[in-house]
């Protein structure tokens, strides 16, 4: 049956991860323990001090230790909680280090706050960001600062 | 060309590759990683497409800015390390030695009426070996067990590169099926 699978076409096989894909996203999931739900809200908590005082957050992201300057903060278009950020240094497995990007709350460990603090948002932040469908927190334009 | 069905942005993924070559701003590319291995076993869940590229410069940044600049102008976010297509999370990755020979020797495709090339099995095999997270020892059964192995090649490339596969549970190094 498996080796049959494996002789499948390269498309119906993509079509068919697509839906395994599908299904995990949907699948109804454990709820988290309460100790988790605490370590989410301590850790959303201590991202929107940082947004509100201007405060370079330090923390690791998928595995690689990331040095960012915090803008918006709110729930991605896919549904989950996501900081929007200007990373200024800290490794990443493609060579692209430095630049605004979107980084999930979940997979955000240890998470504090640096004593540097920086002076406004990069110029092409915007508090309207188009990947959140709710923005719960966001340093104003760079204009208006 | 119908619409890509919803899941795995394939075809969208390897056009912008493609535009990257043709552009200039990479010199050429192959797809590896999951997505790769799904041409010789049956489907798996995977979560990112990998892109190995070989670079147009040899410095360490690869060009990679240049990458995600175009990429982003296009309408792509960044999450974490890789680019967001359509919601789906792809990482360009700049390939050198046994992943750069893998991008050399790739067999080309053709998806959804679109040119390409992907890593052959053996290239796949070597580099879980090389890396050997849980995810890769999988793989490499998978293939062993799954795919028409050109056994010589794959000992070839394994010598090159002084890998070795890892070893069953009676000690013994895997063998891909005769």
């Amino acid at each position: 049956m498996r080796r049959r699978r494996a002789r499948e076409s390269f498309e119906e096989k993509i079509q068919k991860a697509g839906q395994l894909v599908r299904l995990a996203k949907e699948f109804p999931r454990q709820p988290p323990s309460p100790a988790a739900v605490a370590a989410a809200a301590a850790k959303e908590k201590r991202i929107i001090d940082a947004i509100r005082n201007r405060k370079v957050v330090e923390f690791s992201y998928n595995g690689q230790p990331r040095i960012v300057e915090p803008q918006t903060y709110g729930i991605s278009n896919a549904g989950h909680p996501t900081l929007r950020g200007y990373q200024r240094t800290g490794g990443s497995v493609s060579g692209y280090t430095k630049g605004l990007r979107l980084f999930e709350l979940t997979k955000i460990s240890e998470l504090r706050h640096t004593a540097e603090r920086f002076a406004k948002a990069q110029p092409e932040h915007n508090p309207d960001d188009s990947a959140m469908s709710k923005v719960i927190i966001s340093l104003p334009r760079p204009i208006e600062q | 060309m119908p619409e890509e069905p919803a899941g795995i942005p394939l075809a969208d993924i390897l056009r912008a590759a493609n535009e990257l070559a043709s552009s200039g701003l990479i010199k050429d590319y192959a797809l590896g990683g999951a997505l790769a291995a799904m041409r010789y076993v049956e489907p798996l869940a995977t979560y990112d497409a990998d892109i190995f590229f070989i670079p147009v410069t040899k410095d360490l940044s690869a060009g990679i800015h240049d990458i995600y600049k175009t990429l982003r102008a296009r309408g792509c976010e960044v999450e974490g390390d890789h680019l967001l297509l359509k919601n789906f999370p792809v990482q360009f990755l700049p390939a050198h030695g046994l992943t750069e020979e893998a991008v050399q020797n790739a067999n080309p495709i053709e998806y959804r009426g679109v040119r390409t090339k992907i890593f052959r099995a053996e290239h796949i095999i070597a580099i879980a070996a090389s890396v050997r997270r849980a995810k890769d020892l999988a793989r490499i059964n998978l293939l062993l067990e799954q795919a028409d192995i050109d056994r010589n090649l794959l000992e070839t490339i394994l010598k090159r590169y002084k890998l070795s596969l890892p070893k069953n549970e009676n000690g013994n190094a895997t063998q891909a099926r005769s």
